[in-house]
């Protein structure tokens, strides 16, 4: 095991910068979700640190190592990939001992190392077959048995879930959870699925475009995400975005929206003072959906707002529910047993305390005072 | 409602069409036309095969054997004169079998690891290189006869089976290098880095794991290059000489005696057997040959 120190990581692709300046200090035993939208380099970071691409600028360190310019198979890594990659023509048995094989470890050692891997993934019965007698998630057990089985310093897994149905991939979530409670190695995992990279991270490295968006803990970047990006990409349904002018004067700040079909107006009394140096000015509020309520406590906490229903989706636990208010389309999620009627008109109330507010210039977060 | 428990009636007849049985028949009368033109040269070889010369000569040359024989098979094999040697084709069968077998290999073996190399492997400018050695498959055989022929003398190889191995192993490597690297070009990238990771280099990467996932293009490139190279004429008779000569070359010259007189009798059969290796190579091989080449075209 090894932490990992990625520094002024830069990758050129002739004119296009997959990755700009990329800083990450990974520690030991942690495990670290890479997410963001296709084409946002998570792939390629993910690749320069398998030792598969060259960096084009930076340093990697693994503990106290300097591992920039060693090929992959010097840098003690192993790998999951997407397509599993199992060598089709081996079987379970011959894909496991191919890299230790390789590396010329003594039969009996190999014979061991194979026996304990099988145990821990319960795949002692599929040792003989083929990768193709497998299903999907025998595959993915005997593709996590070929990384284990090395015992690397840092494991690797580039979307290792997203070939599998819906059920299994919870399943496996859990399963490569449990697994690193266990044996508490330091895992990259790449992903462009918000929930996998919430419920399985220790913290959570948003890109987008090249660039690290945010690197925090998952209760960070969902509740305090640095910037209406990683604000959007994070979480589902999405959070709402409502454009509004700061009016008033601190202690007594009133965001209003002023449209052609009517007004929104949001007091927020003494609560978010960051706001008054914005005076006169638009910031933009994320409302997750479920800061939306039907029932308000009586504190001034909540704030009505009057709201049309578009569209009802109960998804079995919740309802969901698009609806218009002013001019905008926003979504809540409310509990199941409410099922209004389309076009009706409804009361909702806005969560004060948890919304959060973005600078529209910067598109980064307003930090709370 | 549906009752999914009685079975309908699955003898429904399609109702009778005319049009339908008249285009049927048109198709079907036309493929037989052409398919009987296309076996014809064959039936009449072979049949001649089995006719005496004098029959041949004094009836027609395409006709129904009125006698038949195998002697002209046991002629062609074994005494058949070619350029005043009588010993039938079956030395320069085996000069061919000689030639051909470790040419067809080696240039397979070449294109296999071209292919791995230019797909698989972080090469500079693959893309020109490939092109390059493309360039050969499209290039007439006429153009690069006398560069053999000047390459071959420096090589101190002319006129020799080596020789001639050797032009065949090059001249097919453009043909093997464009089979295999599009065969290749398929295979899953993640597959290598895989192997990348696992510590295998190149030649291990390309024998344990590249290797054991060709077998259909192996299979296409070694009937391609094995009948190309056995029937191949050209380079035969200008690369070759009485102490090497393919069996292609050897047919030229057939003759049983200095009468000359046309001898389509073992004529014939001295073809046939030329003929022989690359028919049983296509029989055996021909359905992968097919699989093989439309290998990849869906996913």
């Amino acid at each position: 095991m090894a932490s990992l120190t990625i520094s002024n990581a830069w990758k050129k692709y002739g004119d296009f910068l997959a990755l700009r300046d990329i800083n990450l200090d990974i520690e030991d035993g942690e495990f670290v979700v890479l997410v963001g939208p296709s084409g946002c380099g998570k792939s390629t970071l993910l690749s320069i640190i398998a030792g598969l691409e060259e960096i084009s600028y930076g340093t990697l360190n693994m503990g106290s190592r300097d591992v920039t310019d060693l090929s992959a198979k010097d840098r003690n890594i192993a790998m999951v990939f997407q397509s599993y990659a199992l060598y089709p023509t081996m079987s379970v048995r011959e894909n496991i001992t191919f890299g230790m094989e390789n590396r010329k470890t003594p039969k009996d050692q190999q014979k061991k190392a194979v026996a304990d891997v099988a145990k821990l993934l319960q795949i002692e019965a599929l040792l003989e077959r083929k990768p193709s007698q497998l299903s999907g998630g025998q595959r993915q057990r005997v593709a996590m048995g070929r990384a284990l089985v090395r015992d690397p310093q840092l494991f690797l897994f580039d979307e290792p879930l997203s070939n599998l149905d819906a059920k299994l991939r919870v399943e496996m979530r859990t399963e490569i959870k449990k697994l690193h409670k266990r044996l508490g190695q330091t895992i990259v995992y790449v992903t462009h699925d918000q929930i996998e990279a919430m419920t399985l991270s220790d913290r959570i490295v948003v890109m987008n475009g090249g660039i690290v968006q945010q690197f925090a803990d998952p209760d960070t970047i969902y509740r305090e995400p640095a910037n209406r990006f990683v604000a959007g990409f994070m979480g589902s349904p999405s959070m709402n975005f409502i454009d509004a002018v700061v009016e008033g004067e601190p202690g007594d700040i009133t965001l209003v929206r002023r449209s052609g079909d009517g007004e929104l107006t949001i007091p927020l009394k003494d609560r978010h003072n960051e706001l008054a140096a914005f005076a006169g000015r638009t910031v933009t509020i994320g409302a997750r959906p479920e800061h939306f309520v039907l029932t308000s406590t009586g504190e001034d906490e909540f704030v009505p707002i009057s709201a049309r229903v578009d569209v009802v989706e109960p998804t079995g636990p919740d309802t969901m529910l698009v609806f218009s208010s002013a001019d905008l389309s926003l979504v809540a999620v409310l509990p199941a047993n409410f099922r209004p009627e389309e076009d009706a008109r409804i009361d909702l109330f806005l969560d004060l305390e948890n919304i959060c507010f973005f600078d529209p210039e910067t598109t980064n977060r307003i930090p709370r005072t | 409602m549906a009752d999914a428990q009685t079975l309908p009636d699955f003898n429904r007849k399609r109702p009778f069409n005319a049009r339908l049985l008249a285009s049927r028949v048109l198709v079907y009368a036309t493929l037989i036309v052409v398919g009987l033109f296309a076996i014809m040269p064959l039936a009449v070889i072979f049949l001649n095969s089995l006719r005496y010369n004098e029959d041949i000569l004094r009836e027609s040359f395409i006709g129904w054997p009125t006698r038949t024989t195998l002697e002209n098979w046991d002629v062609a094999w074994s005494s058949a004169c070619i350029n005043a040697s009588c010993t039938g084709v079956e030395p320069y069968f085996w000069a061919s079998m000689l030639m051909v077998v470790p040419a067809t290999m080696i240039s397979t073996a070449i294109g296999l690891l071209n292919g791995f190399a230019l797909t698989k492997w972080k090469m500079p400018f693959a893309s020109v290189v490939f092109v390059a050695i493309t360039i050969g498959v499209f290039l007439p055989p006429q153009v690069v006869l006398l560069p053999w022929a000047i390459a071959l003398s420096w090589l101190g190889l002319s006129k020799s089976l080596a020789g001639l191995a050797l032009v065949h192993i090059i001249q097919g490597t453009c043909f093997t290098t464009l089979f295999c690297r599009n065969y290749l070009i398929n295979l899953p990238d993640d597959l290598i880095k895989a192997a990348r990771i696992d510590g295998a280099g190149f030649f291990r990467t390309f024998w344990k794991i590249v290797v054991p996932l060709s077998p259909p293009i192996i299979i296409v490139t070694v009937i391609w290059q094995f009948t190309f190279i056995w029937n191949e004429f050209l380079f035969a008779v200008t690369f070759s000489s009485s102490d090497f000569r393919p069996i292609t070359a050897a047919l030229m010259s057939l003759n049983a005696d200095d009468t000359g007189v046309s001898e389509y009798g073992f004529g014939s059969a001295a073809v046939l057997i030329a003929a022989i290796p690359p028919l049983l190579i296509y029989f055996f091989g021909g359905r992968y040959f097919v699989r093989g080449l439309t290998q990849g075209a869906v996913k």
